[in-house]
């Protein structure tokens, strides 16, 4: 350790030794101030019969629990209010007023409204937090430069683009800055609250003992408090550090100022994070995590909803869809090594931030993990599961593989409708609900539809390609006119069904919100209809799986709300 | 094609009056012309090119642009200073755009990976912002504008900040550019980029221009208007020689006096 890391440690050392001195020599009253020693003595103490880390465990789960429930919606609102300026006439005057109560001087009537229950303890905290943020993130929001917004808008930007590409970001640092301030101010004021309300705690700690005069006690919460609030700050640093890697540090910022100099390494885990977010393409499977998130919401509504197998349902199939991606870019690495042209389209690759060893061991990794999800699912819920998992794994082998490829033979669209429907719909509904009725096959058939009018889109944009190549798929079988028809009858197909069901009574009527996505449907059918050409169709291709992707999550919506409805 | 007809702004000044910034302003600028404007500064050369970008509302007069049925209409500005997004690195920022309209992401990484190969930055894609001097950040923004492949190109000073040897291949880059129609260099029949180019030197608008506008002080308005008529493809370096180009040259300084 060098000298410098030392002289903060060396200051405290000496304040520790006089007072360890003069408390032995009897200079200072030691009913006040006990010696360091025995301050220790009582901390070994209580941390062995469990009483102080029982009462920290209390202190933090208030705290945390309090603080995320003010945390989340208090950055959402704090953002609206930034670049929304109705929602910031509306709702500043209240806050800009509550804000500089001293919180700890509502615990009164926080009780009264609340009793002297947990659920007082968490009202104080989210009242303390919730304001900070808000007012922090929106300031962060409004002390963005404007021209981002307009750079923003100027490339296509509107709306949620804004948001999420431009206020968000840009007001991260502010944020977070408000988030660990709030999150210091969370632990003072539950500390504070539980000397008012001594229910456990490391206040009610400190409280009680004060009454029995048990002094080294109250010294020894009073260490693990500040250990705590040290704590939180390194780690909200170290947050920030890892999450805003754009922030220049100021000897990085020192060092760039000639032109070629090389750019400062970024924190580790982000690297590592963003790199592997980048080579597995999660979000490029949004069409596979919809049917899953369908079949869970539709397991919900019909009663048999459980958080931890949708989570497990989850993770499984988005690692080996993961999992997939990695390896088929693997393979392309492999491949394209003979042409030495294409590196393939695994961009952390091409840029060697990774190694395709590293890439091989991931796709393994990952596999490995959505097996073991996999396999627990069907240990644990069933064979059915195994079944359905088989299949699908055929199903994907043999799409572009062997003498009956169905890709090449013009069935891509029907194995994609059955599988990425209903069979993944049934497949999750089966691990929640452990049945597989008709009326959820039914409920799939929709998605389905529209899923398929992707891949039919895609067909049509290469439907000269695959004829001269000799791959036979729908579009070049029907020809041009009758796919254009069929293209109606996927797209269109999938709201008609869908109305179907609402009026047979098999979906709840809310599912109707889909309908929103129905005039873009109708755009999509008519560009369908009314070019060949492969640039436009290209477009429909990408506006078919954007469609797609809108109408999935609205049908969950939905089906979530009649769940909420149905209570 | 543009057309501007008495088209001008006022902004409210700090002392509670008004202040003509721009105008009225009449002028037409065919479709695949290459139009550099020259004129003091706080002549208004940017406001224009932001209400023609849509950013800002003209306060008297309008203007339209023709409508071009399959390519991107919405004409894509090219800010004057820095306008890299800190919190992304160079590969997002250069496809933001993309992005934003909606490009498949293999499409656009590959348009990506050959417009940072254009403005020489392929080992800085995973940089920040932060890391990079002033030149290379413009040369990100540039990337950015020219991967949008847009039929209308607006810039504001883009070459401003740069040092001499880089402006010169950055020059050279949207002559090509410009030439072919098309910045991906894949649809030969691609029609040609109309060009609005803002810039303080002569020099510039000299090499680069079918057109040079000349703009009077504050409230700014059309001065002059010269056609520089130099075959294309040109070259930045032997033009100079050509007589012609002195003549040009002493015409604007004439007319900036
Ligand atoms: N948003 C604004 N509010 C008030 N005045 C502005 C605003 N934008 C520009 N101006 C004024 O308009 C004039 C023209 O500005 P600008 O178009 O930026 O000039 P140029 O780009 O030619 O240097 C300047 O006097 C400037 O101060
Ligand atoms: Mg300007």
């Amino acid at each position: 350790m060098s000298k410098e890391r030392l002289l903060p440690f060396i200051s405290p050392l000496i304040l520790l030794t006089i007072w360890e001195m003069l408390a032995r020599i009897g200079v200072i009253d030691i009913r006040f101030f006990p010696a360091p020693s025995e301050i220790f003595g009582t901390l070994i103490k209580i941390t062995q019969d469990g009483s102080l880390l029982e009462a920290t465990l209390t202190t933090l789960r208030r705290m945390s629990i309090g603080y995320v429930l003010a945390a989340i919606p208090a950055v959402l609102l704090g953002v609206l209010m930034g670049v929304n300026r109705f929602a910031r006439l509306l709702f500043a005057p209240l806050i800009n007023s509550l804000y500089p109560i001293p919180k700890i001087a509502l615990v009164p009537m926080v009780i009264l409204i609340f009793g002297i229950s947990e659920n007082a303890k968490y009202a104080v905290v989210i009242i303390s937090v919730f304001f900070l943020v808000v007012i922090n993130t929106m300031a962060g929001v409004l002390n963005l430069d404007p021209k981002y917004f307009d750079i923003a808008r100027n490339n296509g930007a509107r709306g949620w683009d804004l948001l999420w590409t431009v206020a968000f970001p840009g007001s991260l640092p502010n944020i977070l800055t408000g988030l660990n301030l709030g999150l210091g101010f969370a632990l003072t004021v539950i500390v504070g609250t539980e000397l008012l309300l001594p229910q456990g705690g490391l206040g009610a700690m400190i409280w009680k003992s004060y009454q029995i005069y048990d002094v080294p006690t109250i010294f020894a919460a009073l260490i693990v408090v500040a250990v705590l609030g040290w704590g939180i700050n390194v780690a909200m640093e170290e947050l920030e550090r890892q999450i805003i890697p754009w922030k220049a540090l100021p000897q990085a910022q020192a060092k760039n100022l000639s032109t070629n100099a090389k750019p400062v390494a970024e924190p580790r885990i982000r690297r590592f994070i963003r790199i592997w977010w980048m080579a597995a393409r999660p979000f490029s499977f949004t069409a596979s995590v919809t049917p899953v998130v369908l079949g869970s919401a539709i397991a919900a509504y019909d009663g048999f909803f459980n958080l931890g197998l949708f989570i497990l349902t989850l993770v499984g199939s988005v690692a080996i869809h993961a999992g997939t991606n990695l390896i088929n870019d693997y393979y392309d690495w492999k491949k394209g090594t003979d042409t030495a042209e294409s590196l393939g389209p695994n961009r952390p690759l091409k840029e060697g931030l990774i190694t395709p060893q590293q890439l091989f061991v991931a796709a393994l990794l990952t596999f490995a993990l959505g097996s073991a999800v996999g396999l627990y699912l069907v240990a644990t819920r069933g064979v059915f599961i195994l079944i359905i998992g088989v299949l699908s794994v055929l199903a994907g082998w043999f799409y572009t593989a062997g003498p009956f490829a169905f890709a090449y033979v013009g069935l891509g669209e029907v194995v994609v409708f059955i599988f990425m429907g209903p069979v993944m719909v049934l497949g999750s509904y089966y691990v929640m609900a452990q049945q597989w009725p008709w009326r959820v096959v039914w409920l799939a058939v929709p998605l389905g539809l529209i899923v398929a009018s992707i891949l039919h889109a895609n067909n049509m944009r290469d439907y000269p390609d695959d004829l001269a190549k000799g791959k036979r798929t729908l579009a070049n079988l029907l020809g041009r006119r009758a796919s254009k028809n069929e293209f109606l009858l996927l797209m269109g197909g999938g709201f008609v069904v869908l109305v179907l069901l609402v009026l047979l009574g098999i979906a709840p009527w809310l599912t109707l919100i889909t309908l929103f996505e129905l005039p873009n449907a109708i755009k999509l059918i008519r560009l369908g209809y009314a070019t060949e050409a492969p640039q436009p169709l290209n477009k429909l291709v990408r506006a078919s799986a954007a469609s797609h992707k809108r109408f999935g999550w609205l049908m969950i919506a939905g089906m979530i709300a009649a769940w909420v409805v149905r209570g | 094609m543009i057309h501007l007809s008495q088209l001008s702004k006022v902004f409210a000044s700090s002392n509670g009056g008004i202040l003509p910034a721009l105008g009225p302003l009449n002028l037409t600028i065919n479709a695949g012309e290459f139009v550099c404007l020259v004129g003091p500064s706080g002549c208004g050369k940017s406001t224009l090119l932001r209400i023609l970008a849509e950013l800002d509302s003209p306060s008297g007069g309008s203007f339209q642009i023709a409508k071009n049925a399959d390519r991107n209409v919405t004409p894509t500005l090219v800010f004057q200073g820095d306008s890299t997004f800190p919190w992304m690195t160079v590969f997002e920022n250069v496809g933001y755009g993309l992005r934003m309209q909606g490009v498949d992401s293999k499409d656009s990484d590959a348009i990506v990976e050959q417009m940072l190969r254009t403005v020489g930055l392929s080992q800085f894609a995973e940089s920040y912002p932060y890391q990079l001097s002033g030149g290379m950040k413009q040369r990100v923004a540039l990337a950015r504008a020219w991967a949008n492949d847009p039929a209308i190109l607006l810039m504001d000073e883009p070459f401003g900040a740069l040092d001499e040897q880089t402006r010169l291949s950055l020059q050279h880059e949207l002559l090509h550019i410009w030439e072919l129609g098309d910045t991906l260099k894949k649809n030969k029949d691609q029609a040609k980029k109309t060009v609005l180019f803002v810039t303080h030197s002569i020099d510039e608008a000299l090499v680069l221009g079918d057109r040079v506008l000349v703009m009077s002080q504050r409230p700014g308005l059309i001065r002059d208007e010269i056609s520089v008529p130099f075959a294309r493809p040109r070259d930045p370096i032997t033009l100079k020689r050509d007589p012609l180009y002195g003549e040009l040259a002493y015409r604007l300084w004439q007319a900036l006096k």
